[in-house]
């Protein structure tokens, strides 16, 4: 059963649908979906699978190539790797591979200079790896 | 232009179809811009409010839980920019004071109205959403325009379902009002 109330509401719906509603600019829809794809890009990069499969081959990498500078440096300069009662040179099998690691990093002669740059690419390494990770928008690193 | 449901896009959406959410802009831009407009009540300052309210929606899709109405939810977010961008906390309170014609017939002003062709009747019910407040506007665009039901704008502008229907009531009581003066300077200017 339609009240006075139900019939008043149904006139006044049929009226103001006469009313014109407002609208936007005509580029409104292109302006909002070049925001999203500018803001978008950041989390396709690193979001995806391959991103996280890269980050962990980063880290494997830093992790090995920080032993082997170690390693590389206390044998270069006949530090041992641990003081006192702890020294693995007690240890018959550390003590092996401690030899056979000394003689091969002996039979390669590498100068200050060539560590230098070996430092410096690495360290240039982490910072590209650091700028990706917190590059924002569609712009890469190298754009301020 | 024909528009799916708006949960065909958003699914489309969330499978990284990003261009399907253009879609969606499409089908809900003008209300999004019209509720912006009609509480900062400044053109520039709404189609920001309105681009802002769209990419934020974007953003916060995938937390979206259909629980209501995709376009109740976006009319809550852009209800909430709008009101904290012109710093207003709380729906200001009906003006109890306004102006009802009274000892008139419903039933009359509609008839009244009907006598009126598609045009002069644009012309009225254009002039007497200029008179109503921001919120009152708002609520008869909600409930008259969009068909919302008065528990889905109680969600979309914070305040309950009986204030809501409270507020209908006096805003109804008010646009006949309003419409039965108009109709009667109208015949006024008419017979002069």
């Amino acid at each position: 059963m339609i009240n006075n109330k139900d019939k008043s509401d149904n006139f006044l719906k049929n009226l103001i649908k006469k009313a014109h509603i407002e609208s936007p600019s005509p580029n409104f829809t292109d302006n909002v979906m070049n925001q999203i794809q500018a803001q978008q890009q950041p989390a396709t990069q690193l979001t995806g699978k391959t991103a996280g499969i890269k980050n962990y081959y980063f880290l494997i990498a830093a992790g090995l190539g920080a032993v082997i500078y170690a390693v590389y440096y206390f044998i270069s300069n006949d530090i041992s790797l641990f003081p006192g009662e702890f020294d693995p040179i007690l240890i018959p099998v550390f003590g092996k591979i401690l030899a056979s690691m000394k003689e091969m990093f002996q039979s390669i002669q590498v100068s200050s200079f060539t560590v230098v740059i070996i430092i410096a690419v690495i360290g240039l390494f982490i910072i590209d790896r650091l700028l990706r990770r917190f590059q924002t928008g569609k712009q890469t690193y190298f754009s301020f | 232009m024909n528009f799916q449901s708006d949960n065909f896009y958003i699914d489309k959406v969330l499978n990284n179809d990003a261009n399907a959410y253009a879609s969606l802009v499409d089908k809900h831009k003008n209300m999004v811009y019209t509720i912006a407009l009609k509480i900062v009540r400044n053109r520039e300052d709404a189609e920001e409010i309105a681009q802002d309210v769209f990419v934020k929606a974007y953003q916060s899709l995938a937390t979206f839980k259909r629980e209501s109405k995709f376009s109740t939810w976006l009319y809550r977010i852009v209800y909430n920019t709008a009101i904290s961008k012109t710093r207003k906390k709380q729906f200001e309170t009906t003006d109890l004071n306004y102006d009802i014609v009274e000892n008139y017939s419903e039933d009359d002003i509609n008839e009244d109205l009907n006598r009126l062709d598609n045009n002069e009747q644009k012309k009225v019910i254009n002039t007497v959403l200029k008179k109503l407040n921001t919120e009152d506007h708002l609520l008869v665009t909600l409930y008259y325009f969009k068909e919302y039901s008065t528990e889905e704008i109680s969600g979309i502008v914070n305040i309950s379902q009986s204030n809501v229907k409270v507020k209908l009531h006096r805003i109804r009581k008010k646009l006949y009002g309003e419409i039965q003066k108009f109709i009667k300077i109208q015949n006024k200017e008419i017979y002069l």
